[in-house]
């Protein structure tokens, strides 16, 4: 029998992800993807699902589901508040970063993010969803994705790919370390002759507050005003993943997983990737700073916190 | 041909062709994407994700976990344009626009600031043979140019909230096609019935691509109402 899963209660943000895609940017079509890669990799890892798995993503508060058919195995994972009810009357405090096996009747309720923003509801197999070019990843921006890119909303139900879970539970010997990081580290980005001196000053050595415009598309960022040294319109051109553009306001904007494809503003700096998923994680009303490194540091750094990922995945273990 | 390649963050790059948004420029860019898109459908580079045309630069982004910025530059520098076959042919599209004045609400304002008739503005604009420099902004959504330089018109002081699908609007020396609904800031001349953008076809959802070229037609309202979006071909 399927297992089949309905939201009771849909959550801020909440939508279908995976890996994103490839090779259709061309076409303007965003490459999207879960945001914060670190943490949708250990989701899934836990399920024994491979790297590029759907699962749902969310934003603030996640939402709240039953089980309606059958039987299956979820594992959250973030920095996770979330209830279990099972059909006994039994009720769970959840953790973060283990399997739970669960049947028809129980309900899940993820009830906020601590401290954070993103969490991942990976289930054992998978979602059963259509993709689009390669992905099932919702964009609601260019409506792409199962119903034209919308999020998830309350009644929707959805089947699983895996028919029956095994009552086999596994948790992680080490979870990952809280990283309550502030000093974010960047590159040079491909513009930065675009500012003045003291722009550029006031960039690496300025606080700034997070605001709460942040999507998945960008990250606005509040502090003094960044000066240009010349126009802050630029021929348009494509965009890398995480690149801080300032437009004529002088407050930047970091371009997160959902940045459109081509844009027009000067990049002052792109953070690197080893530290992107940390940024995203940062809520709105922080403060941050930018610390500019080499491509030599981004890259070892990027390695490391690779080999530290799978590090964290080989100490998965059964718990019974 | 690619005159200057900088490190865009530690996953991307950008090549640069030159300073002006001109075909030339735009042709070449648009040939080394040729180029690398077939060497990666050959499998002869692993760890491209994306490559991305614009007016007159080119972004290659990577996995960095499959391989690294010295490794991309190597591969874009040993390219060989001189021996590479490059498909140069775009498509040649013929579109239908309807110019009627309820499509065409900025008509009156393109003529004030452009001293030009709303019949001249439609002829000169119907008769451009167009060039689809890129697709951006949303999927689907072609720049298409060069327009007479007496079309050129400013951005509208206050951006509309939403403008319809279809919208054709004038953009300096661009001309663009809203694939769907959208907020928008520069002035609307007319709408096409033609589907720009449709994700349920999963091989080509984007009718143009950059490099094509594109003639207008002129369709009255009612036969833009009956207009069946498969019968366009190119």
């Amino acid at each position: 029998m399927p297992c089949s899963v309905k939201i009771e209660r849909a959550g801020v943000s909440t939508t279908y992800q995976d890996q994103g895609r490839t090779f259709v940017q061309y076409l303007g079509i965003v490459e999207g993807g879960s945001i914060d890669r670190t943490n949708s990799k250990i989701c899934n890892a836990i399920l024994q699902n491979r790297e590029n798995e759907s699962l749902i993503e969310f934003a603030y508060q996640g939402p709240k589901f039953s089980i309606t058919q059958g039987s299956c195995k979820i594992a959250i994972a973030g920095d996770i508040v979330f209830k279990i009810y099972k059909k006994n009357n039994i009720k769970i405090s959840g953790v973060s970063y283990r399997s739970y096996f669960l049947e028809s009747g129980d309900i899940v309720d993820i009830v906020s993010v601590s401290n954070s923003v993103y969490g991942y509801l990976g289930f054992e197999g998978g979602i059963q969803l259509e993709d689009y070019f390669g992905s099932v990843s919702a964009n609601y921006k260019s409506g792409i994705g199962q119903n034209r890119g919308s999020k998830i909303m309350e009644g929707d139900s959805f089947v699983l790919k895996k028919r029956d879970a095994s009552r086999t539970e596994h948790e992680l010997l080490r979870v990952p370390e809280k990283i309550r990081r502030n000093k974010i580290r960047v590159l040079e980005g491909p513009q930065s002759d675009y500012f003045s001196k003291k722009g550029l000053e006031d960039f690496f050595q300025s606080e700034f507050a997070i605001s709460n415009l942040t999507d998945k598309m960008g990250m606005r960022l509040k502090g003094p005003k960044i000066e240009h040294s010349k126009s802050p319109n630029i021929k348009s051109e494509g965009i890398a993943k995480g690149s801080i553009q300032i437009p004529a306001d002088g407050q930047p904007i970091v371009l997160l997983s959902d940045h459109q494809t081509i844009g027009g503003y000067p990049k002052i700096a792109v953070v690197i990737s080893a530290d992107f998923d940390d940024l995203v994680q940062i809520p709105p009303g922080q403060i941050i700073k930018f610390r500019k490194v080499n491509i030599r540091e981004a890259e070892i750094s990027y390695d490391l916190k690779n080999k530290t990922i799978n590090n964290i995945i080989s100490t998965i273990k059964k718990i019974n | 041909m690619i005159k200057k390649i900088s490190s865009f963050g530690d996953q991307a790059v950008l090549c640069d062709f030159g300073e002006e948004v001109t075909k030339e420029v735009n042709s070449n860019v648009i040939s080394v994407f040729k180029i690398v898109q077939s060497k990666i459908s050959n499998k002869e580079i692993i760890g491209i994700k994306n490559c991305v045309p614009s007016y007159n630069k080119l972004l290659i982004s990577f996995d960095l976990q499959l391989i690294d910025l010295k490794k991309v530059l190597h591969f874009i520098e040993n390219l060989n344009f001189a021996t590479e076959s490059i498909s140069q042919l775009g498509k040649n599209w013929k579109l239908p626009v309807c110019y009627d004045e309820e499509f065409g609400i900025d008509q009156e304002n393109v003529s004030k600031s452009t001293g030009l008739n709303i019949d001249k503005i439609i002829d000169l604009h119907q008769k451009t043979n167009f060039y689809v420099y890129m697709i951006g902004f949303m999927p689907g959504l072609p720049y298409m140019g060069d327009l007479d330089s007496s079309l050129y018109v400013p951005r509208l002081e206050t951006p509309r909230v939403e403008i319809a699908e279809g919208s054709v609007i004038i953009a300096e020396k661009f001309c663009c096609i809203f694939p769907r609904k959208s907020p928008c800031g520069w002035s609307i001349i007319g709408r096409t019935p033609a589907k720009l953008f449709d994700q349920s076809n999963k091989e080509y959802p984007s009718l143009l691509s950059p490099g094509d070229t594109v003639e207008l037609y002129r369709m009255d309202k009612n036969s833009f109402s009956k207009f069946d979006p498969r019968e366009l071909d190119c």
